[in-house]
C-alpha cells in the first residue's frame, strides 16, 4: 500500500520527498496539513538545503514503524553519530528544528550543545 | 528569525516568544559590571568571550544570541553544573536573565557537589544597600552563590532610587533554595510576587524581616506560610497593608515560629495577635508588640495562652487600658518570661504593673519607660512581687521620686544585680535616713543618668546600703558634690563612669583610684572640667588594670599624658581626650609610648594637635583605631 508523499521545498530551491507520516513529526507541517493548506509543496524558507536533508534523514530514522523497526539503543546510539557535526550545522539543525518544531530533535540539540558547553567543545570565537 | 513558512492562514498553533510573558522584563535588568557575583572556574574563562559562532563554509558569523530565549534556557537547564552555568550567566545581561530564572526542579541534570563539600549549604550571605540593590545583582547573587554552597542570607536596603523589584526575587527564588533568611527594607517597588517567588523556590526560609514594605499585603505572607514551615522568625515594621489575615496564615502554618516581631502595621488587630498565641502548637518565645492598634484583648491573650514566651516588649500602644495589663498579669500564662519591657503605654498604672509583677514570678528583667501614671506605690508593689528580678530599669517615669527608687532596692530581694534610674525628673535628694539595718547586698551595677534632683544625701545612702557595688554610671548628675563622690570610695569598683558630673575634682579621682587602683578597668570623667593633670598622676601611681579611660573635655595638658605615659603599669587599650584643647603636639612621644597596648585613640576637637602629628600616630600606631 503507497502511503501519501508530499515534497518540501528548501530555501535554495532545491525540492525533497518525504512520507505524510514522517513529516508529521514536524508538528508545524502536521498542522499545516490538518488545515489542508498545502498545495503537495510546502516552502521552508528559512532552512537550506543542506539543513533540511539532515532534517529528513533525522525524521525518516525516527519515524518507527511496523516496516522500520529500531530499538531504543539502537536509536540512541545513531543519534549520537547523527549529531557528531560542526558547531556551526548544530546550530541551523536548532533553528530548523525550532521553526518545524520537532520536539525530540530539539531536545536532542539542546543536550548535544550543553555536553559541548560542559567539555569544554563549544568555541565561543 | 523570521517565520519560515511563505503561506497564509493561521499561525497561531505555536507561538514564538520571550521566556519571560512580559518582554519588557528582560530589560529591567541594568548593566552587569564587576560586581557581579558569579564564579568563573579558571577553565572556562578563556571560552566565554564572544557568543558567537563562525562556520567553516560560510563567512558570515552567526550570533548565538539569535537563539531564541527558548532555545538558550533550554540548554542551559541542560549544564551538568552551577559553574558552568556561572560561566554562561557572565556572556551577557541576556544570558544571566535566562540562567537565573532557571528553577532548581528545571534543572535536567543533578548537580555536582561543590568543591567545599556539602557542609556549606546555604552558607553564603549576602547584603545589597541603596543604589547598590539592582535586579542584575541579584540575579548575579543567585547564579554566582549556587555553586559554592548556596546562598543562605539576603539583606536588600533599598533606597527611593532603588531598582530592585520582583524579577530580582525571582532570580532568588529560583536559583537559592537554600535561602534561610531574608530581610527586605524600604523597597516600595517588591510586591507579593516577588515573595511569591520567594516562597515557591525557598522552602528552607527560617527567617523574615520585611521593614518598609509598602507594596506588600497579606497575600504574600499567605504564600510564605504555606511554603515555608520552617519560619522560626518573623519581623514586619511599618507595612501598611499586612493585617490579620497573613498572621493567621502564619499561625496555621509555621509551627516552629520562635520569635515574632510586628511594629507600626496598622492593619495588625487583636485577631491577629490572638491567632499567633493561641495555635495549639505555639512555641512563641519573643513577642515584641509595637505602636499597634491592638486593645486588651492581646494582652489577654498574651497572658493566658503566652506559656512559652520568655521576651516580652510592649511599646506604644495606645489603646491598651490598665484592664489589659492587670489581665495580662493574672493569666497566669507567662510563667516562663524572663525579659520584659514596657515603653510608652498608657496603661502601666500601679495596679496594673503589680499584676503584672505577681504573674511573672520567673521575671529577671524588667523595662519600664515613658510610663507617666506609674508612682512609687506602683513601683515598690512591683519589686515586692518580682521574686526572681535581677536588672530593673526606669526611664522618663516622672512620678517616682526618692521614696519609689530607694523603695524598690530595699524590696527587690536578694537577687537584683543592676537598677538603672534615667531621666527621671522627680527624683529629689533624700532628706530623711533609711532603717539602719537594711542592705541591697546583690547589686553590682547602679545607673543613675540625667536625674538633675538627685544629691549627696542619696549617693551617701547608697554607699551604706549597697556595699558590693562594681559598676557606678553617674551619668549627667550635676547635682553631686565633692562630698556626695566621696560616699562611694568603700566599694571594689570596677566601672566609673562621671560623665558630665561637673563638680568632680582631682581629689575624688585620687580617693577612689587609691582605694580601688586593683579593680579599675574603666573610667569615664568626660566633660569634668575641674579635673587636671593631678588626676592622671593619681591614675598612673594606682591603676593597675585599667583599660579604658575617656578623659574628654577635661582641663587636662601634656604633663598629664606623660605622667600616664610613664607608668609601668598601665596598659590603656582605648583612651579618649576629644576635646582637650591643652593637649599638644608635644604629647607625641607619651602617646607613642602608650601605644603598644591602645586599640583605640580618640583625639577629636584636639585644636593644639596638628595634622602632622596625627599622621605620624596613623602611620606609627597600625593596630590602633585613631579618630581625629
Amino acid at each position: 500500500m503507497s502511503t501519501k508523499k508530499i515534497m518540501l521545498k528548501s530555501s535554495d530551491g532545491k525540492m525533497f520527498e518525504i512520507e505524510e507520516e514522517t513529516a508529521r513529526q514536524c508538528q508545524t507541517i502536521a498542522h499545516m496539513i490538518e488545515a489542508e493548506c498545502t498545495d503537495n509543496v510546502i516552502p521552508v524558507s528559512n532552512v537550506t538545503s543542506e539543513i533540511l536533508e539532515m532534517v529528513i534523514e533525522y525524521c525518516n530514522k525516527h519515524h518507527v514503524d511496523a516496516a522500520n523497526p529500531c530499538s531504543d539503543e539502537d536509536l540512541k546510539k545513531w543519534d549520537k553519530e547523527f549529531m557528531e557535526k560542526d558547531q556551526y550545522t548544530i546550530f541551523h539543525l536548532m533553528n530548523a528544528a525550532y521553526d518545524l518544531h520537532i520536539k525530540s530533535l530539539l531536545a536532542l540539540a539542546y543536550q548535544t550543545v550543553a555536553d559541548m558547553v560542559n567539555d569544554n567543545k563549544w568555541a565561543f570565537e | 528569525m523570521s517565520q519560515i513558512f511563505s503561506f497564509a492562514g493561521e499561525n497561531d498553533f505555536y507561538r514564538r516568544g520571550a521566556i519571560y510573558p512580559n518582554p519588557k522584563d528582560a530589560s529591567l535588568l541594568l548593566s552587569l559590571g564587576s560586581f557581579a557575583d558569579v564564579y568563573f572556574p579558571p577553565s572556562k574563562r578563556s571560552r566565554v568571550v564572544a557568543p558567537t559562532i563562525f562556520s567553516a563554509f560560510e563567512k558570515k558569523p552567526v550570533s548565538i544570541d539569535v537563539l531564541p530565549d527558548e532555545c538558550l534556557f533550554e540548554i542551559f537547564r541542560r549544564l551538568s553544573g552551577p559553574q558552568e552555568r556561572s560561566a554562561c550567566a557572565f556572556v551577557s545581561k541576556q544570558w544571566l536573565t535566562l540562567v537565573s530564572s532557571i528553577r532548581q526542579k528545571e534543572i535536567d541534570v543533578p548537580s555536582k557537589i561543590t568543591e567545599d563539600g556539602d557542609d556549606c549549604e546555604g552558607c553564603l550571605s549576602r547584603s545589597l544597600d541603596g543604589k547598590k540593590a539592582t535586579d542584575v545583582r541579584l540575579a548575579a547573587i543567585a547564579v554566582g552563590t549556587a555553586g559554592r554552597g548556596g546562598l543562605g542570607k539576603l539583606s536588600i536596603r533599598g533606597s527611593n532610587s532603588a531598582k530592585v523589584s520582583d524579577l530580582g526575587l525571582r532570580s532568588i527564588g529560583r536559583s537559592c533554595p537554600s535561602l534561610g533568611s531574608l530581610s527586605l527594607w524600604n523597597v516600595s517597588t517588591i510586591t507579593d510576587n516577588g515573595l511569591l517567588e520567594i516562597a515557591e523556590g525557598c522552602a528552607q526560609l527560617e527567617k523574615l524581616e520585611l521593614n518598609r514594605c509598602s507594596t506588600i499585603t497579606d497575600k504574600g505572607l499567605v504564600a510564605i506560610a504555606k511554603s515555608c514551615p520552617n519560619l522560626t522568625e518573623l519581623t514586619l515594621e511599618a507595612c501598611s497593608r499586612i493585617g490579620d489575615e497573613g498572621l493567621l496564615a502564619i499561625a496555621r502554618s509555621c509551627s516552629k515560629l520562635k520569635s515574632v516581631s510586628i511594629k507600626n502595621c496598622p492593619l495588625v488587630r487583636d485577631q491577629g495577635i490572638a491567632s499567633l498565641l493561641s495555635n495549639t502548637t505555639c512555641s512563641l518565645a519573643k513577642l515584641k508588640l509595637q505602636m499597634l492598634n491592638v486593645t486588651d484583648v492581646s494582652l489577654a491573650v498574651v497572658g493566658h495562652y503566652g506559656l512559652s514566651i520568655t521576651d516580652l516588649v510592649l511599646a506604644g500602644l495606645s489603646h491598651v487600658s490598665e484592664k489589659g495589663f492587670w489581665v495580662m498579669g493574672n493569666g497566669v500564662g507567662l510563667q516562663k518570661l524572663n525579659s520584659l519591657t514596657i515603653t510608652a503605654c498608657q496603661g502601666v498604672t500601679d495596679m496594673g504593673l503589680e499584676s503584672v509583677g505577681k504573674g511573672c514570678p520567673n521575671m529577671k528583667k524588667a523595662i519600664i519607660s515613658k510610663s507617666p501614671l506609674l508612682s512609687d506605690n506602683g513601683l515598690v508593689s512591683f519589686a515586692k512581687a518580682s521574686l526572681s528580678l535581677e536588672s530593673l530599669q526606669l526611664e522618663e517615669c516622672h512620678r517616682v521620686t526618692q521614696f519609689g527608687f530607694f523603695g524598690s532596692l530595699l524590696n527587690c530581694g536578694e537577687k537584683l544585680k543592676a537598677f538603672s534610674l534615667v531621666n527621671c525628673l522627680s527624683i529629689r535628694d533624700l532628706t530623711t535616713g533609711l532603717p539602719a539595718s537594711s542592705h541591697c547586698s546583690a547589686l553590682r551595677s547602679l545607673s543613675i543618668r540625667n536625674c538633675p534632683g538627685f544629691g549627696d544625701a542619696n549617693l551617701a545612702a547608697i554607699g551604706k546600703l549597697c556595699p558590693q557595688l562594681e559598676d557606678i554610671d553617674l551619668c549627667g548628675l550635676k547635682g553631686i558634690t565633692e562630698s556626695g563622690f566621696l560616699h562611694l570610695i568603700q566599694s571594689s569598683l570596677v566601672k566609673i563612669n562621671f560623665s558630665g558630673c561637673s563638680n568632680l575634682t582631682d581629689r575624688v579621682i585620687s580617693a577612689i583610684t587609691a582605694r580601688n587602683g586593683w579593680t579599675l578597668e574603666v573610667l569615664n570623667i568626660d566633660g569634668c572640667s575641674n579635673i587636671t593633670d593631678a588626676s592622671l598622676v593619681s591614675i598612673a601611681a594606682n591603676c593597675q588594670i585599667l583599660s579604658d579611660l575617656d578623659i574628654s573635655k577635661c582641663a587636662i595638658s601634656d604633663s598629664g599624658i606623660q605622667a600616664l605615659a610613664s607608668s609601668d603599669k598601665l596598659k590603656l587599650q582605648i583612651l579618649s581626650v576629644a576635646g582637650c584643647s591643652m593637649v599638644t603636639d608635644k604629647s607625641l612621644p607619651a602617646i607613642v609610648g602608650l601605644g603598644s597596648t591602645l586599640l583605640g585613640l580618640n583625639l577629636q576637637q584636639c585644636r593644639s594637635i596638628s595634622n602632622s602629628t596625627v599622621d605620624f600616630l596613623v602611620e606609627r600606631l597600625y593596630k590602633c583605631d585613631i579618630l581625629s
